[in-house]
């Protein structure tokens, strides 16, 4: 089966000015550097990193908002990164994308109704009338009472904003959807909802996600596929089961160890990370995580570690954990 | 214990009621302002009808007469200049000229400006770059030289003078467009629409515009009173309106002459100045507050 999106080999670099305005130099931030993904019609694609890994831009990459440096993106055979202006506009009625501060993302002098027919009327789809009626319905099907529709976007509460997104982003009947951190912006109490209203909504549409979120919970719960981003690049890519049961970077290890349990044996045994990451403007020689790795041997300091795939298929960017895995299987 | 229902108080009668919440919504200076901004309007457009005179017509036996409220005729209102000319005619007159160069002006310069403002903000780069120049320019010169420089090069036409107006100012707006622009499209809506698929007239005109509209009406509620003294300002010099043709600053200009036998020439246009700027910009500050449906 043919992947709906694959990126291959996306790298996206910032120039970042240095120092004094006038005398400073000009370096390169890798945001995303060398990130290849694909992500089967109706699955999801967790991604899962820490703050300033390159997340968000790897989501704008992905719907071609922004253009890469190299690589591509396919959707459904078509290349997104190049495409000219009015194309790529048509293409936004097959993906759209959830932001994670919903009141920003909306018009507050638009009522909510307005905003969600807005992308109907962009694309020249249906009569004014039948519009409004889509719309309506779809706020209803998001859990939202018709009679909403006329508020506008600060008069809603969190979860009712970020479900008008949602709607708004649901109305073109996308089979793409791009969710950037959708509930980190939302009270604990409501992130369940949304995130059950997600996998609802991905049964009805049938859709296909890239989500994107720092909390490895939510990902567990609606991936079927999971990358974890480091500064850049993904250091480990599996299947849920795989990568919550057997974690080979020595990243996910600490990260599935941080995730709060009441489990006693198993907090015992976590290893924590220390540090800040190093900065991206920066990095090391050798792999990117050697400065925080407990396993960092002098291969690590020296040469950078490929994403190699297994012999179950599992992914994996450490020379250690490849290369224990390896002898394992011979 | 409190008896609530006191006998004695009896609630205040509905139309008390009504007033009290219009007294609330629409505060007197503002209700001040736009009940002499309607006046204004009002006269602008039928005084043609409402003047007593055509506002050329010479009356050389009543020259220099006062006001009837100190002892002129009746035939005369406000009294009349030094050519006999009744100083109410000419008045609804100069109204009408002022308000409508003035209102040309500040229409001009406002498109004008936002235009510009947007193209800057959308090429970014060369356009930005040239845009930032001329508004540099622009600023740094002080108009009324500019007007004066450009009136006695081409000679003085009333539709050269608007248009010279309408120049007028558009270099803020360019610069408040602009920024604002700039810093919206960073802003998660106008990221949003365009991920949408929405084309450059619906991100600029449906979201960014209205999103931005309030600080361009406060622009224009300080922009209008600006038009208005420096039509005056030019017409007193002697290089705006041209008589026969008359306007607020050209009768202040050639009342000045006669301050001291005859005020009565040079003050009501210019009462008719400092009320219609205070009136445009208190309802603009109470318009822009009311535009916005957060601060509702």
């Amino acid at each position: 089966m043919t992947p709906l999106v694959e990126a291959r080999d996306l790298r996206r670099h910032f120039r970042i000015r240095m120092g004094g305005a006038l005398l400073g130099g000009v370096k390169s931030l890798k945001a995303v550097d060398g990130v290849s993904f694909r992500i089967e019609r109706g699955r999801t694609l967790g991604l899962v990193g820490e703050s300033g890994c390159g997340k968000s831009t790897l989501a704008r990459l992905a719907l071609g908002m922004t253009a890469p440096d190299a690589g591509q993106v396919v959707f459904d055979g078509v290349d997104v990164t190049r495409l000219p202006t009015g194309e790529w506009r048509r293409l936004r009625r097959r993906m759209q994308m959830v932001f994670q501060d919903p009141l920003g993302a909306l018009d507050r002098r638009l009522t909510v109704l307005a905003q969600v027919e807005e992308p109907l009327r962009i694309h020249g789809l249906a009569a004014p009338a039948e519009r409004r009626e889509r719309a309506l319905g779809l706020l209803e099907g998001v859990g939202l009472q018709r009679h909403l529709g006329d508020r506008y976007p600060h008069e809603l509460s969190g979860g009712q904003r970020q479900r008008v997104v949602l709607a708004r982003a649901l109305i073109l009947e996308p089979d793409f959807l791009v969710c950037d951190e959708p509930i980190s912006a939302l009270d604990v109490s409501i992130q369940a909802q949304v995130v059950n209203l997600l996998l609802e909504l991905q049964q009805k549409f049938g859709l296909t996600f890239l989500f994107i979120s720092h909390d490895l919970k939510v990902v567990r719960h609606v991936s079927d596929e999971i990358a974890v981003m480091y500064l850049g690049r993904i250091v480990e890519q599996g299947s849920r089961e795989r990568l919550f049961a057997r974690p080979e970077h020595p990243y996910t290890r600490a990260l599935i160890a941080a995730v709060p349990t009441l489990d006693r044996e198993r907090r015992r045994g976590r290893t924590l990370l220390a540090g800040d990451p190093p900065s991206p403007l920066d990095l090391p020689k050798g792999c990117r995580f050697q400065a925080r790795c407990p396993l960092a041997g002098p291969l690590c300091r020296h040469i950078e570690p490929e994403l190699v795939t297994l012999a179950d298929g599992h992914r994996v960017a450490c020379h250690v954990a490849a290369g224990a895995t390896l002898e394992r299987a011979a | 214990m409190v008896d609530l229902a006191q006998p004695g108080v009896v609630s205040p009668p509905r139309w008390m009621e009504r007033l009290g919440r219009i007294g609330r919504n629409y505060p007197p200076l503002v209700l001040f302002g736009m009940v002499w901004l309607a006046a204004m309007l009002f006269i602008a457009i039928t005084c043609d009808w409402i003047s007593p005179y055509a506002y050329a017509q010479i009356d050389l036996r009543a020259r220099l007469a006062p006001p009837v409220f100190l002892g002129g005729s009746e035939r005369h209102l406000l009294g009349t200049d030094e050519l006999g000319r009744d100083v109410l005619a000419r008045l609804f007159h100069s109204i009408r000229m002022s308000l409508m160069v003035a209102l040309i002006g500040t229409a001009i310069g406002a498109t004008l400006g936002t235009l510009i403002g947007f193209l800057a903000a959308h090429f970014r780069g060369l356009v930005d770059d040239l845009v930032m120049t001329l508004i540099d320019f622009q600023a740094s010169m002080p108009f009324m030289i500019i007007a004066l420089a450009v009136l006695a090069f081409f000679g003085n036409d009333l539709v050269l003078f608007i248009c010279l107006m309408g120049i007028f100012g558009w270099e803020r707006y360019a610069r408040i467009v602009r920024g604002m622009t700039l810093s919206a499209s960073q802003h998660g809506y106008a990221v949003a629409v365009r991920q949408l698929g929405a084309g450059p007239f619906t991100i600029y005109g449906r979201h960014i515009l209205p999103n931005i509209a309030s600080t361009l009406i406060v622009n224009l509620t300080l922009n209008f009173p600006e038009h208005i003294l420096l039509e005056t300002g030019l017409s007193f010099l002697g290089l705006g309106v041209q008589p026969p043709l008359t306007s607020l600053g050209n009768m202040v200009g050639y009342g000045r002459d006669y301050l001291q036998s005859a005020w009565w020439i040079a003050v009501f246009p210019g009462l008719a100045i400092v009320l219609t700027t205070l009136s445009m910009s208190l309802v603009g500050d109470w318009l822009r507050d009311r535009l916005d449906p957060t601060l509702r």
